[in-house]
């Protein structure tokens, strides 16, 4: 035990490890602060410059656009499927998550193999009406209707989580206090939702923020773009960094809003009691404007891109074409997504376990800091780490061992979250009970915590998985040489536009990452 | 006299500002059943957390067995206390089948014994062919067992057991307490246990100790804590009772219902103001139309029934009827005291 004040009660054995953890989750920012000071005069006058400026007003611009889009398709769509006696519910449930699966870079890939100059559309067009030009979708609202169709699902699932729990007994008083069904759903409904919208809202923008696969793709100029070309076109790499550290610090502009909206509302807690039956609502003649609603969302964010993905596909193996390197690039994604599941849970665990267990201001700092990741988009982490990893060289640099703690700093919160939710389900008693029984702190968390907790570390690990296979800038920046994942040869397939090339990669991703998505949903009481 | 398993000096324990227990001191023999009687909130269960190690006192000594457990500069962390604890929720190992959790705190056992002293909690617990399941797959009753004889395998030297009945439906709860209070002594074990259910209390204990803001009020045997009782507040959660002023006149206290013959050692000094403990079984209570006393509540309990009466003075003391009676409220009686029964003063 510690006699430190502070820190009193937090076994030793467990507290050096969660503070190497911590550390190494702050590296990056470490490491992009101090570059930033480092950084001449010239440098910042070259960041505040006006056309700086404008890539980060772009930057945000995309995210809040997204943002809102997101939670106009989300709301509705959490309502019908979970509210109301819509034909179909369960089929609109799961299909209105799946979109979850495809990474937004093959979003956009399938725009613009689809939609783009020499695309589907312009290909049919031209040979059946001899079109010679097409609307240019390109920029701004290509990117805005690529990442929105792919990312509601965030705020579906934080919705979809909260709106079966809310207590229907106030519905209920509601209704016999004279509220007609739209005054129950706007002054009792929605006001509970909002702290889960705003949570799945938070995710979509730092989503939105970081994403670099489809801006690039769609050649609209954020601050990623920016910061991928600097690095890749300049020596200097103080601006690079300097472009990072703003994007963090935009992400934790964000992160900062979303808690002062929350802390603004308060934390709802149902009633105790019997558990009642949510009332379900009567669509009546709503029921057909419902459905179309819910199967133009299911056609644009799920199936018109995975039949515009099969096209590609059937096409080239009719055209017998082979794409050599595939089953390479599939055990390299798979071993990646694998090794870094099984990293973070081992780093999660004594994080959560402190933070729960132990909830003193130094357990608090661990966890926050350990929480980086979640606020810095991944570019930022890649760029800090390359430029680390070439200046101690060998055996860090370009090996896989820098691609796995890139990408274990980034969704070691991914991996927190659920082993943390559901070590705070876990009742400290049967842990004390052990204790009684004779076992030490260590020996109790291995035999009883631990296994207590596997329903959350698998699930944890499965999130971890699904994400860090998709997963691109990291990859892309850090991969050791001649070191082909699935996620690389999508990219370079669909950026020199080999659309049919690409497919077939992407489609394997689609699958493989589909199996730990299946799990997930499957675990989840809410689409029982 | 031997020495005593447990000893607890002084102990203290603050959360923030607020005491949970305060200069707490009393003593434990072996085989004895103590149980620790107070209002939720009165610390109670920190007091028990306090004994296993699972919390630290602010300050005061702990000594189990002749053996500082806790004091100056000692600190033994809990799984090296050598005793057991039973909490209110069980805390089953939901993971492990009932054989896994009764060998779980004696796994440095060698085979065979392991096998003999499962097999010896299983039979008295009476689990014996429930060994393979898993903790949900038990009732409630059953799943209070398993928690017992986990904790019997390690031979304790002294059980804590916080509410061990209060998760279970009336009719098992009396008869899980009976097969416990069985075993316990069967097995000559050495136990506190906590309740606010006044009747566990006097049912299962040697000795009771009176709760009450983090102080013990009182330990004494349960009769000696009913008839007693060394302060109002023990008087109050001991059982139902009511107070009425009297002034003291040797060996009597005058008061507006009549002269009440008062405990030898209680006495206080002539024409001093006291208030007496009234319990519901010391008045005897008569219909009479001219009686200066009116039923103002009628309480019935099943078993008994509980009238609450208005005395001249205007105070209001609880009285109980033998048999079903059909006296109602708003009816005049007289009330006397029973010739044997002596009363409670406690100066003001």
């Amino acid at each position: 035990m510690c006699n430190i004040k502070f820190l009193r009660g937090i076994p030793f054995a467990l507290l050096i490890p969660c503070l190497l953890i911590a550390f190494i989750a702050i590296i990056p920012v470490l490491y992009l602060t101090i570059r930033s000071i480092e950084a001449d005069d010239s440098t910042w006058l070259w960041l505040l410059r006006w056309k700086t400026l404008s890539i980060v007003g772009r930057s945000v611009a995309l995210a809040i656009s997204v943002t809102t889009i997101s939670i106009l398709i989300a709301l509705p769509l959490s309502f019908l499927t979970n509210k109301t006696d819509l034909k179909f519910k369960k089929i609109w449930k799961i299909c209105s998550i799946l979109p979850l699966v495809i990474p937004s870079y093959i979003g956009a890939y399938l725009f613009v193999s689809a939609l783009g100059p020499k695309g589907i559309l312009y290909q049919i067009l031209n040979s059946v009406f001899n079109v010679e030009n097409i609307p240019n979708l390109y920029g701004f609202t290509g990117a805005l209707i690529t990442i929105s169709l792919l990312t509601y699902p965030y705020i579906l699932l934080t919705m979809n989580a909260t709106i079966n729990n809310i207590d229907t007994s106030e519905e209920e008083s509601a209704r016999i206090l004279g509220l007609n069904n739209f005054a129950v759903f706007k002054r009792i409904t929605l006001p509970q939702l909002i702290p889960s919208i705003l949570s799945g809202s938070l995710l979509v923008a730092l989503y939105t923020l970081s994403d670099f696969g489809v801006v690039s793709l769609l050649r609209y100029k954020t601050l990623t773009w920016a910061i991928f070309n600097q690095y890749n076109g300049s020596i200097d790499r103080h601006s690079a960094a300097l472009l990072s550290l703003s994007l963090c610090m935009l992400a934790i502009l964000f992160i900062y809003l979303e808690s002062i909206f929350r802390t603004k509302r308060k934390q709802y807690r149902s009633s105790p009691g019997a558990a009642k039956v949510p009332k379900i609502q009567k669509l009546g003649y709503w029921q057909m404007p419902a459905i179309i609603f819910c199967a133009a969302i299911v056609f644009f964010s799920l199936i018109m891109p995975v039949t515009i993905l099969l096209f590609w596909v059937i096409r080239g193996l009719m055209n017998n074409e082979t794409i050599p390197g595939m089953l390479e690039a599939s055990i390299n994604s798979l071993s990646l997504g694998f090794i870094t599941a099984i990293v973070v849970v081992i780093l999660a665990i004594p994080i959560s376990y402190i933070s729960v267990r132990y909830p003193k201001f130094i357990s608090m700092l661990i966890e926050k800091i350990c929480y980086t990741g979640f606020s810095l988009p991944s570019i930022a982490v890649s760029i800090a780490l390359v430029s680390i990893g070439s200046q101690i060289g060998s055996p860090i640099y370009q090996s896989i061992y820098m691609l796995v703690i890139a990408c274990a700093i980034l969704y070691m919160p991914t991996g927190i979250g659920p082993i943390k939710s559901s070590l705070e389900l876990l009742s400290p008693r049967p842990e004390e009970a052990s204790r009684t029984l004779g076992k030490g702190n260590l020996a109790t968390i291995t035999k009883i915590t631990i296994p207590m907790l596997r329903p959350g570390v698998f699930m944890g690990a499965a999130i971890v998985f699904l994400v860090t296979m998709k997963e691109l800038p990291a990859v892309l920046l850090l991969s050791p040489l001649n070191f082909k994942t699935l996620t690389t040869m999508v990219w370079s397939y669909s950026t020199e536009a080999f659309f049919a090339e690409a497919a077939a990669p992407a489609l394997v991703l689609i699958l493989l990452s589909s199996l730990p998505l299946t799990l997930i949903i499957t675990k989840n009481n809410i689409y029982k | 006299m031997n020495k005593p398993i447990l000893s607890c000096n002084n102990i203290s324990k603050t959360f923030g500002v607020s005491k949970a227990v305060t200069n707490l001191s009393f003593e434990l023999y072996k085989g004895d059943i103590l149980s620790i009687l107070g209002p939720s909130g009165c610390g109670k269960t920190t007091l028990l957390r306090l004994i296993a190690g699972l919390e630290n006192p602010t300050s005061g000594e702990i000594m189990l067995s002749n053996r500082t457990v806790y004091g100056q500069n000692i600190n033994i962390p809990p799984n090296k206390r050598h005793l057991g604890m039973i909490f209110q929720d069980y805390a089953l190992f939901s993971h492990l089948t009932v054989e896994d959790n009764i060998s779980f705190g004696i796994s440095h056992l060698n085979s065979d014994e392991k096998k003999k002293i499962i097999s010896n909690c299983l039979e008295i617990t009476k689990l014996s062919d429930q060994e393979k399941k898993f903790p949900h797959e038990l009732s409630g009753g059953q799943q209070q067992r398993v928690a017992l004889a986990r904790t019997l395998a390690t031979n304790p030297s002294l059980i804590l057991m916080d509410e061990p009945f209060s998760n279970l439906d009336t009719q098992l709860r009396l008869e899980l307490r009976n097969q416990v209070h069985a075993i316990l002594r069967q097995t000559n074990t050495t136990t506190i246990f906590v309740t606010h259910d006044r009747d566990e209390a006097f049912v299962l204990s040697d000795k009771i100790g009176i709760m009450l803001n983090g102080q013990i009020l009182q330990i004494d045997s349960p009769d000696k804590v009913y008839f007693w009782p060394n302060s109002k507040n023990v008087g109050l959660i001991t059982g139902s009772c009511n107070f009425i002023k009297g002034i003291v006149q040797n060996p009597h206290a005058v008061t507006s219902i009549g002269n009440l013959p008062l405990r030898e050692n209680n006495h206080s000094a002539n024409n001093s103001k006291v208030d007496i403990l009234i319990r519901p079984n010391d008045l005897t209570m008569q219909v009479t139309p001219n009686g200066d006393c009116v039923v103002i509540k009628k309480e019935f309990r099943g078993d008994e029934t509980l009238f609450w009466v208005k005395i001249p003075s205007g105070e209001i003391i609880p009285c109980k009827h033998k048999k079903y009676t059909t006296l109602f409220e708003g009816l005049k009686v007289q009330l006397s005291a029973d010739e044997h029964v002596k009363f409670n003063a406690f100066s003001i």
